[in-house]
């Protein structure tokens, strides 16, 4: 029994990361035999290099992106705390924003951004307003929906132990939210990246998007898809990160 | 009387409806008596625990509780519903020991309360292990655990085994009037199970259809302690015969 599950977990580990080896080896050859020009579409040995031969630029670059991410991750999840506890205690409320709320998520944020560039500068302030507008919309829907959920009847069971409201927000509601919490948490670290880098194109002095930018203006393929490699490492470990977290705070909740 | 219903009604009243639910219940129970409800789904049977609990707060006339009203009263009930409600957060001993730190014992003491019942509850060597990872007999005795640990004589049961099966149901009726004597609780205890409450119960008070009132109140003579075969005893079937129609 015991080892045919470690042979299922490592069979789950090892399958993926050699199907994503097979496919670099695969477009390296591709590329080498159809003889595709760099700038078109550079060969993974190429980007690898220009990786490590940047890598000074390219870690200054990331440090900042992280920083506006998280930053912006972080005020995001105050504030879609502090909105959908409001929402769930006050119905009208709900019932006025909650739509209102799902409606300015089809607004293009690409389309304001350059709004926001007027309205707060140049500076990280931008980069965050974005991140935070980015992450904030799964948090809040995570967290109402969740909360929307949460068993009536344990709450009755609380009442009729005599327990303060404090209490029933501590001891049920707060745990019974968390996984959903934390699967809105796994979706929003994943753009907070993405919502930084989207915001540096419009113009900044550092991160990964100005970086972005200037690899295309200057049709360097190779330094565009380094680039793309860290961003997708990074919001993969960040993920991982949050992931990680979710299983040590909720060592009841096992599966999925 | 340990717990009296005067004249309560109760009607719940939707954006348009109007959902008359209890009318004019009148019920008395002496301490240490078990006293079980039947009556058709739907009829109003948990509001009336519900009343009692106070989780619903609004209704006419009057409940008191050795003899002083629910309002002024600050008289903690105990009471299990049918869905076992164990919190998948807490671990069995944090599950089952809700009650006391409700009531502000520190975990330390409410940990040392709770631990000579476990073996007698069938729950050692599980008190760290979370719900989930136990059977719907076992979650149901850890409930059932939980609700003896409120410090009240007064326990309240919501179709407690309703959810459990035919043969893990008989172990824990057993398990309940074991548990029950020398206790002196004042029990009552919603079932739609016939059996059941003959079994259990000193009483048994049958409700109309909703809007429900009191048609029947039974007293059970059947001698105690209750064995396995009275459930075919001729007095036992006869009980069971009125109480058939009386539903009918
Ligand atoms: N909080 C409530 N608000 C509105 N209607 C309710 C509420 N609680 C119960 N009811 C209604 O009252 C009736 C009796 O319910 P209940 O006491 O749960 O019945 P029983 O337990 O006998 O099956 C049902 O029609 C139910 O829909
Ligand atoms: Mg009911």
């Amino acid at each position: 029994m015991k080892k045919s599950t470690s042979t299922v977990k490592l069979k789950e580990k090892i399958l993926p990361g050699l199907f994503i080896t097979l496919l670099i080896l695969f477009t390296e050859l591709v590329i080498q035999i159809a003889d595709i020009k760099a700038y078109i579409l550079p060969k993974p040995s190429r980007v690898i290099g220009r990786l490590i031969e940047d890598r000074d630029v390219l870690w200054g670059h990331t440090v900042t992106t992280i920083q506006e991410a998280l930053l912006g991750f972080v005020i995001a999840i105050v504030l879609a705390v502090i909105i959908s506890v409001i929402m769930n205690r006050y119905k009208l409320l709900k019932l006025i924003f909650y739509p209102v709320l799902v409606i300015s998520q089809t607004v293009p944020i690409i389309a304001l951004a350059p709004l926001f560039l007027v309205w707060f500068g140049f500076g990280i302030l931008t980069k965050v307003v974005v991140v935070v507008i980015v992450c904030f919309f799964p948090i809040v829907v995570s967290l109402v929906e969740g909360l929307a959920v949460v068993d009536q009847d344990m709450i009755n069971l609380m009442k009729s132990l005599k327990a303060k409201p404090l209490d029933v927000f501590l001891k049920v509601q707060v745990p019974a939210v968390m996984p959903a919490f934390f699967s809105g948490l796994k979706i929003a670290v994943t753009y907070s990246i993405m919502g930084a880098v989207i915001a540096e194109w419009l113009g900044a002095q550092s991160g990964l998007g100005i970086y972005m930018t200037r690899a295309m203006n200057s049709f360097k393929a190779d330094a565009l898809f380094a680039d793309i490699v860290i961003v997708v490492v990074v919001s993969v470990s960040l993920f991982r990160i949050i992931d990680f977290a979710g299983k040590k705070l909720m060592p009841w909740h096992k599966g999925e | 009387m340990k717990i009296e219903f005067r004249n309560v009604s109760k009607t719940f009243y939707g954006e348009d409806s109007e959902l008359e639910t209890l009318n004019n219940i009148n019920i008395q129970i002496k301490e240490g008596e078990f006293v079980s409800i039947i009556g058709p789904s739907g009829c109003g049977k948990s509001t009336l625990l519900h009343l009692m609990t106070e989780i619903v707060d609004s209704f006419e006339g009057d409940i008191l509780i050795e003899g002083i009203s629910l309002k002024q009263s600050d008289k903690l009930v105990s009471y299990m519903h049918q869905k076992d409600l164990l919190m998948p957060w807490r671990t069995i001993k944090d599950n089952v020991t809700l009650p006391l730190i409700l009531s502000g014992k520190k975990k330390k003491d409410a940990y040392k309360i709770v631990e000579p019942y476990y073996k007698m509850f069938g729950l050692d060597g599980f008190e760290e292990v979370y719900p989930n990872e136990l059977s719907g007999g076992m979650r149901q005795r850890a409930a059932l655990l939980r609700t003896f640990m409120v410090e009240s004589d007064i326990m309240l049961f919501d179709e407690p085994f309703a959810a459990i099966d035919a043969i893990n149901r008989h172990k824990l009726q057993q398990f309940l009037l074991e548990r029950c004597q020398g206790f002196n609780r004042t029990i009552m205890f919603i079932t739609h199970d016939i059996e059941e409450a003959i079994y259990l119960s000193d009483r048994i008070i049958v409700l109309s259809q909703r809007p429900a009132t009191v048609i029947q109140d039974v007293k059970i003579e059947l001698e105690r302690p209750r064995e396995k075969h009275m459930k075919l005893s001729v007095d036992f079937l006869k009980i069971k015969e009125m109480l058939i129609e009386a539903l009918e």
